[in-house]
């Protein structure tokens, strides 16, 4: 069952000891704000949520559009997908510096290149025929659903998790740097075991 | 995704205590964006981009003007990594950057092997102003060129999508444009205690952009 943000929230006013929310400056708006901030860091970091992205690659050209919101704009591998369940490696290089650039073939290489602000998958050798490319990268949190009903898309032994940067940055808004110290070391705690459970 | 240019101003404003901006005007909130992201982008090399041009056969310097990358460099500050002459519709051959700069001997015809980047007249401007590329032999014939540059962010508060700067890099722009902003409030153990924040951020924004650049699951 998905966390919903608002419970997020009532747990970080508990912990901060403004359970009504009477503080001044840490209105729900703002809190919301920080913990959709927090949670899009604490995946960064962990790389907890991780999304594929098939590319549908046609003979005779080699470069791709590639990253709606599922992979945003870090690839880190690819395959060639040859049945359901078996993938082929692709294997990374600089698209430039790749064995057998630009000749026809089954792709064996990928590459990124920028052009106009525009990411650009590149195969090499150019296919040949029909391939599907399947894009592995780590996804930012980004949360579903609004208002009150808002849930987060951490992984729900996490969810709670990123709270703890959230407070820090409550606490520096207040210039309570003690405060905001402690938070944010719990907060490197959290993330040190996000990752040896997520093996980043 | 990366969030949007109200994301980042309104994480900045609220971690000045300032998320109505009452004492800091939107303006400065998003300069400070501007100028940190510049900042971050030259001192990680984020932001990476390419471009071709063709040469022209019996010239040997090549001038950028604002159509040369698409437009798309135009008034951005930029660096060039690398660039690649094409030899065939398969071969591209790195190469060499050499500094000729002040030569003004023509030197002879041939298949060019070295570059030098006039880099003191960015950004890209038309006319007078406009840098050039220029090889150490004049072209015998037409030549594609590809260009690769490190770009500073879009200065361009209109653009939705934020800075053309990976996420990962976003928490780094936001401390330090919170700094920026904060500097003459004079809280100093609150500048401090983010200035404590940002060699963490440099690694998160250096790692995110390093599993990127690497492609490999090695580095999971």
């Amino acid at each position: 069952m998905s966390v919903k943000l608002a419970n997020i929230m009532s747990r970080i006013r508990e912990d901060v000891g403004d359970p009504s929310g009477v503080h001044p400056l840490w209105t729900d708006t703002v809190i919301l704000k920080w913990i959709v901030r927090a949670n899009r860091h604490f995946s960064q970091v962990t790389g907890c949520i991780d999304a594929n992205e098939d590319l549908a690659l046609v003979a005779g050209t080699n470069q791709y559009t590639f990253g709606g919101e599922a992979i945003m704009n870090t690839p880190d591998a690819a395959w060639i997908v040859v049945s359901g369940t078996y993938n082929d490696p692709l294997e990374y290089r600089d698209p430039w510096s790749t064995p057998n650039w630009g000749q026809l073939g089954r792709p064996r290489y990928w590459g990124i290149e920028t052009m106009q602000g525009t990411k650009y998958f590149i195969v090499a050798p150019i296919p040949d025929g029909g391939y599907t490319a399947r894009v592995h990268g780590v996804r930012v949190s980004n949360d579903q659903g609004t208002d009150g009903n808002r849930v987060t898309d951490l992984p729900e032994p996490v969810a709670y998790e990123a709270r703890h940067l959230v407070k820090c940055r409550l606490y520096q808004m207040t210039g309570d740097v003690q405060r905001a110290r402690m938070c944010r070391d719990e907060y490197w705690g959290s993330v040190r075991r996000g990752r040896q459970a997520y093996r980043i | 995704m990366p969030s949007t240019w109200t994301q980042l101003k309104d994480a900045v404003a609220c971690l000045v205590a300032d998320p109505n901006y009452v004492g800091i005007s939107d303006s400065q909130v998003e300069e400070a964006i501007l100028t940190c992201a510049c900042e971050v982008a030259t001192e990680l090399l984020l932001s990476e981009e390419s471009t071709t041009i063709s040469t022209i056969a019996s010239f040997p310097d090549y001038t950028l003007d604002a159509t040369a990358a698409g437009g798309a460099w135009t008034g951005t500050p930029f660096r060039i990594k690398k660039a690649m002459i094409q030899l065939s519709t398969y071969t591209w051959r790195t190469l060499k950057e050499s500094n000729r700069r002040g030569v003004t001997v023509y030197p002879s015809q041939g298949l060019p092997f070295e570059y030098t980047f006039h880099q003191h007249y960015y950004p890209l401007a038309t006319g007078s102003g406009a840098p050039t590329i220029s090889f150490n032999y004049v072209p015998n014939a037409v030549y594609v060129v590809k260009l690769v540059a490190y770009v500073m962010p879009a200065n361009s508060t209109a653009n939705p999508n934020g800075m053309s700067l990976p996420a990962e890099s976003e928490m780094l722009v936001i401390l330090r444009a919170a700094r920026r902003l904060l500097a003459a409030h004079g809280n100093l153990a609150l500048l401090s205690d983010l200035a404590s924040e940002d060699e963490v951020e440099r690694k998160v924004a250096r790692s995110g952009h390093e599993r990127a650049i690497r492609g490999s699951m090695a580095c999971r």
